[in-house]
């Protein structure tokens, strides 16, 4: 077992990370106020008592619409890199163990997807399947899948060639046991840490679709519906933007310094560490 | 006696680690003069790279040198300031690295980074005289195309050839000491003995010292004129080639000599038991007193001080050098005598390899390599059957069709009476039970994320087995090979040594009580003193159950004690074949004969 050495980037990463999925998960359970309810005799508050980040042009409380539309940010941001590992890890561990015309058709069409930027892509896949919380978590997760691919396809070849596979190959073991018990735990470091950096790109990349009104629809509350509605009257109040800005803003630095610190420690080493 | 040119005077190196200061190094004290060669030798752990990188003045950011001297021509190389340090390296003192890959520039031909060398450290009239001075050492290190190898790129040349170049690229400097860590490792027989070869011619020429770091015998006795062997940090013995391998003063150092396997004498290696002691209290008493054959009471108290013996000088508290005498190789145990007249096992006819060019098309067919070229052999019950050859020869590519991990293109390979190949369904199961397989590297044939039990239970479990007596007969198979079960059987490769490691790979592969093993170069990636560890275990496994082994091997040594035919491979073809008595005393090939002189018997008392 490695001694875990103090590391301040993940430390920093964590207590960055911690507050803004924490109110995301709290408001599942329980909110301070009804994040509908408007109260136009109270617009555009200050922070105070009972509305510890102010209200916004309708009135309605920030902090409960940060926390009840957490999820749906967490869901594009997390969802996304998770639903596009689901499916780009297999098809990259299958692909490096068969070779041949089935990896090659693969990476090919792999390089084809991710010749196209990656917003773009998002949109296009919008535009088809029409605007929806489900359908941006589709769209990012297939936007994001092509690098997956090409960081997971890396992984698994080189542990593709090695002995053990090998040995394993040799005494007659599944396929499906040979992908996922043999070479998957081989491979899961450097994709885990790369899928880190992509939660990142993907809170981004929800908050945009739904800024530009192609994610969550409202009256339903997310980060990025928050910001798109509160950007015009920013002059009068500036805290609904940063009720939504800050938690996005914290996801992302703290899930980059957690998996900088990740990349350094991954993975188990073959060899006992020599002093 | 001259000055020496380089004094190394009670050198102590250790590691700045956060679980504290770790010894690493302690009291070496080695002097080289001109023109000679001498040999650090130890095993893993034993420092000896440490000890050439304080030489050269390139330990890491957190080695402290806690005491010694380095003096070259009579100044302290560790007291010197960083110019006149950058003025000494290249041109007075030069290295050549374990890797030639890594030590050569990728981006820059051969050519010009010998001129790089030359313009740095040699006072010539110019470019034209410069570029001769280059050609001239490309032609000293006897490449047959000195022209083409100056244009070439590190890529462009064999790994012989990339050593051969940054040995010339040390030497261009005109050194007068030549460090050298592992210079032959990874390299073939033959290659291995060209290198060296040239290298003594170089010094008889140019006169320069050698410091050489090896754990191979048969380097040290191609090279040296003093070796001073290291244990786990500790200088045990110093003196004259001739003198310590006939009588050897330290114990350690007739363990090691009798646990390499010399061509010409019968008989397994006797190995040193135990493993190497690494605690930090062993510098407070004889670190090899966990192994000793000889240790007494007083050894595992006191720290014995290094004694002039004879032309040597000896850290042990008993220098009676009659109780050192190197012991015989132990007698091969009376193995049941293969029955020739039973079916062969395997049998091969004709059996030809070709690997083609990978990728979506199919290459035209003069790009493919024809790595076994038809070759017929047979496999008896109980026998030992050993292919020996070097690098390319194809003795990996039969192992692989063997156990069908790859295809062979025409001929015959068959397992009782049926081919390999196409075998199916309760056949290729039997099959997969009955013949198994020990790669080379444990390390990487094991998986690290898998604890022992289960790597070595799988083959049971991919045959049937219910999991509890799967488990039962796991247990059993780890005590046969010494590794109680309690201990190891949740522990995974990473907390196991390399010798542990190839018992577990041992282990699996006779879990399934096979008739015939294939082993892939099996000690190659370890200690001397752990080979010869799981020799005997081989030996012990094949006794007790009777099962055949194919053995591949380049080290012909080694084959003679483990064998009861051998087959002499090169490029595909077998070249001689027959009992390894009479291929050794009367080779008929010419590049049996080749193999032999490289293969460098030690010398024996």
């Amino acid at each position: 077992m490695t001694v875990l050495r103090f590391d301040p980037r993940l430390a920093t990463g964590l207590i960055l990370l911690v507050p803004p999925v924490m109110l995301a998960l709290l408001g599942l359970l329980w909110l301070p106020h009804d994040p509908n309810a408007m109260d136009l005799a109270h617009r555009y508050a200050a922070p105070s008592g009972p509305h510890p980040l102010g209200t916004d042009l309708y009135g309605r409380d920030v902090l409960s619409r940060v926390m009840a539309g957490g999820w749906r940010s967490l869901a594009m941001g997390i969802g996304g890199p998770a639903l596009a590992l689901v499916v780009a890890v297999p098809l990259s561990l299958l692909a490096a163990l068969k070779g041949g015309w089935f990896e090659q058709a693969l990476l090919r069409l792999n390089d084809a997807v991710l010749s196209i930027p990656t917003l773009i892509l998002t949109l296009l896949i919008i535009v088809g399947l029409g605007a929806s919380l489900m359908n941006a978590v589709i769209a990012i997760a297939v936007a994001i899948m092509p690098k997956f691919l090409r960081i997971a396809h890396a992984a698994a070849t080189r542990v593709a060639i090695e002995e053990f596979v090998a040995a394993a190959r040799i005494r007659g073991e599944r396929t499906s046991y040979v992908m996922f018990r043999e070479m998957l735990p081989n491979i899961m470091p450097p994709v885990i840490v790369e899928g880190s950096i992509f939660i990142g790109f993907s809170i981004t990349a929800g908050a945009t679709l739904s800024y530009l009104g192609l994610g969550t629809q409202p009256p339903a509350a997310d980060w990025g519906v928050m910001i798109k509605q509160s950007w015009d009257s920013v002059r009068s109040s500036v805290w609904p933007i940063i009720g939504a800005a800050l938690p996005i803003v914290m996801v992302i630095l703290g899930v980059n310094l957690a998996g900088d610190s990740l990349q350094d420690r991954a993975g188990i080493s073959k060899e006992k560490a020599h002093v | 006696m001259s000055d020496p040119l380089l004094d190394v005077q009670d050198i102590s190196v250790s590691f700045r680690t956060p679980r504290g200061l770790h010894t690493a190094l302690r009291n070496l004290s080695l002097s080289i003069h001109r023109g000679e060669t001498v040999t650090l030798m130890g095993e893993s752990g034993s420092a000896k790279s440490t000890a050439l990188f304080t030489l050269a003045q390139g330990l890491a950011a957190n080695a402290q040198i806690t005491s010694g001297k380095v003096l070259f021509e009579g100044r302290d190389l560790l007291e010197l300031p960083a110019s006149e340090m950058r003025e000494i390296r290249g041109r007075r003192i030069a290295m050549v690295f374990q890797d030639p890959t890594a030590a050569l520039n990728p981006t820059m031909t051969i050519g010009d980074q010998l001129l790089d060398v030359v313009q740095r450290h040699l006072r010539l009239s110019g470019p034209a005289a410069r570029r001769a001075e280059a050609l001239d050492l490309l032609q000293l290190m006897q490449f047959p195309d000195p022209g083409r190898v100056f244009s070439s790129y590190p890529h462009n040349l064999s790994g012989g050839m990339r050593q051969r170049a940054s040995i010339a690229l040390a030497l261009a400097g005109q050194p007068d000491l030549l460090l050298l860590d592992e210079p032959t490792t990874g390299l073939d027989a033959l290659v291995q003995d060209a290198l060296l070869r040239i290298l003594k011619e170089l010094q008889a020429k140019r006169g320069f010292a050698m410091l050489f770091v090896t754990h191979d015998f048969t380097v040290v006795n191609a090279v040296s004129d003093r070796i001073c062997v290291l244990y786990s940090g500790e200088q045990v013995e110093t003196g004259p080639l001739a003198a310590l391998c006939d009588i050897p003063g330290h114990p350690y150092t007739s363990g090691l000599l009798a646990a390499v396997p010399h061509l010409g004498t019968a008989g397994l290696p006797r190995p040193i038991p135990g493993q190497v002691d690494r605690s930090p209290e062993r510098f407070s008493r004889c670190v090899f007193c966990t192994r000793c054959p000889m240790v007494q009471d007083r050894c595992r108290s006191e720290r014995p001080d290094l004694r002039k013996v004879g032309s040597r000088e000896v850290r042990c508290h008993f220098t009676d050098t009659e109780m050192l005498r190197v012991p015989r190789p132990a007698e091969h145990k009376t193995l049941r005598k293969p029955d020739g007249s039973a079916a062969p096992l395997i049998s091969a006819r004709g059996l030809a390899v070709r690997y083609d060019r990978p990728g979506m098309f199919r290459s035209r067919a003069s790009k493919s390599f024809l790595a076994v070229r038809g070759v017929d052999f047979d496999i008896y019950p109980g026998e030992t059957l050993a292919i020996v050859g070097e690098s390319g020869s194809g003795k990996s590519s039969i192992a692989r069709s063997l156990m069908r991990l790859s295809q062979y293109t025409s001929g015959t390979l068959s397992w009782e009476g049926k081919e390999v190949g196409p075998l199916g369904g309760g056949d290729l199961q039997r099959f997969r039970s009955r013949v198994q397989m020990v790669f080379q590297n444990p390390a990487s044939s094991l998986n690290p994320y898998h604890n022992i039990g289960e790597l070595v239970s799988r083959p049971l479990v991919c045959q049937g087995l219910q999991r509890s007596e799967a488990l039962e007969r796991t247990k059993r198979m780890l005590d046969a090979v010494s590794l109680s079960s309690e201990h190891f059987l949740h522990r995974r490769p990473a907390d196991l040594s390399g010798g542990e490691k190839q018992r577990v790979a041992l282990a699996r592969a006779f879990v399934s009580r096979p008739d015939l093993v294939v082993l892939d170069e099996p000690t190659t990636a370890l200690d001397v003193s752990i080979q010869a560890q799981i020799l005997g275990l081989l030996a012990e496994l094949q006794h007790e159950t009777n099962c055949a082994y194919l053995l591949i091997s380049h080290d012909l040594a080694l084959v003679e004690a483990m064998s009861d035919r051998i087959v002499v491979m090169r490029c595909g073809a077998f070249v001689e074949t027959g009992p390894p008595a009479d291929i050794i005393a009367n080779p008929k090939d010419d590049y049996t004969r080749e193999l032999l002189r490289a293969g460098g018997a030690v010398r024996l008392a």
